[in-house]
């Protein structure tokens, strides 16, 4: 065989087998993704009604201290599981865009100082856990 | 964290799908933006139930890909007269340019797929093969392929990692740049051991 068809034989083989390897690797995430659904759903953490959202089981309660200053009411309320109104109530928030408003946005527009907010919403979410978790 | 990707994930939170699709896209074209922290954080958002994985996974894809595109057609279209205006066209005809197009060429799926992960290494990669007009329906091919791996290994290392992604985002940059190092290496190893031994 000559040098040159065996150099062009080199490139289509390389192509091939690394083409098919990441196939491999591609399909075996895949089965792993599928069958942790499976386990989801039959642990009724995914409820099928829901469709296939991939939302996982919450690791236990989440710690107030994961709030920072770029995240919105919206993301806080969602992760915290908290009523859609408790923080505008509790930290007398106004304003139309609540609760698609950054914490850090929202301390500026109101000339507030943005750690001394964002430990005012950690403590805000910290009273709300304690208050579920003793009913 | 820096400020800006700080800002980056106050929109990624609150424009949702249309910034992680802006980020995916505009990264692939040269902009230094963070597209594999940003995906890394987008699934894991998902995983808290704040966004929707599909959603997810279909806006990081489309973006990575249509960017690749735009980046390979505009470079082919007015990459040689960019070059010619600000004076560096007469690099093109160097060997050492000559040299990289023939590599780009011979090794065309390790090198498209293994440079998608990893956002510099993509536009340089989009770049070169739109100047040495690389086959478009190959170029496509593989990066339709490279970029659906990237993206599901960030999504899933963000979903794993859902409780801790912060941590991960200093270390991405370098993640990424192993994976594809890794994943070059492995590959060019492993089928050369096995294309001489399958030629003998």
């Amino acid at each position: 065989m000559s040098e040159s068809v065996q150099k062009k034989a080199l490139s289509i083989y390389t192509t091939y087998i690394f083409v098919g390897l990441l196939f491999i690797v591609s399909t075996l995430v895949l089965v792993r993704a599928t069958l942790d659904i499976q386990r989801l759903r039959q642990s009724g953490t995914l409820p099928s009604r829901h469709g296939l959202t991939f939302r996982r089981p919450a690791a236990g309660v989440p710690n107030p201290s994961y709030i920072e200053s770029w995240m919105t009411f919206g993301y806080i309320n969602r992760v915290f599981n908290l009523p859609s109104t408790y923080l505008q109530r509790q930290l007398g928030i106004v304003g139309v865009k609540y609760p698609n408003v950054q914490l850090a946005r929202y301390a500026k527009d109101n000339n507030a100082d943005t750690a001394t907010f964002v430990t005012q919403v950690r403590l805000a979410v910290g009273r709300y856990q304690a208050g579920a978790l003793s009913q | 964290m820096s400020s800006f990707f700080q800002s980056l994930l106050s929109d990624l939170l609150l424009y949702r799908y249309a910034t992680l699709f802006l980020v995916n896209f505009l990264s692939c074209i040269g902009f230094p933006l963070p597209a594999a922290p940003s995906t890394i954080a987008a699934a894991a958002f998902a995983s808290q139930g704040f966004l929707d994985m599909k959603l997810v996974l279909l806006s990081a894809i489309s973006g990575n890909i249509l960017g690749d595109i735009s980046a390979y057609w505009l470079v082919r279209m007015f990459g040689p007269r960019v070059l010619h205006w600000i004076g560096l066209s007469k690099y093109l005809a160097t060997p050492a340019f000559r040299n990289v197009e023939r590599t780009v060429d011979t090794y065309k799926a390790p090198v498209l797929i293994a440079s998608r992960f990893q956002v510099q290494a993509t536009a340089v990669v989009n770049i070169i093969s739109g100047l040495a007009r690389l086959n478009f329906r190959r170029f496509a091919f593989y990066i339709i392929i490279g970029e659906m791996l990237q993206v599901v290994v960030y999504v899933v290392v963000g979903y794993v990692f859902a409780d801790s992604w912060q941590a991960l985002y200093a270390v991405v940059g370098k993640f990424g740049w192993l994976i594809a190092l890794a994943t070059a290496i492995v590959v060019t190893m492993a089928s050369n051991k096995v294309i001489k031994r399958m030629l003998q």
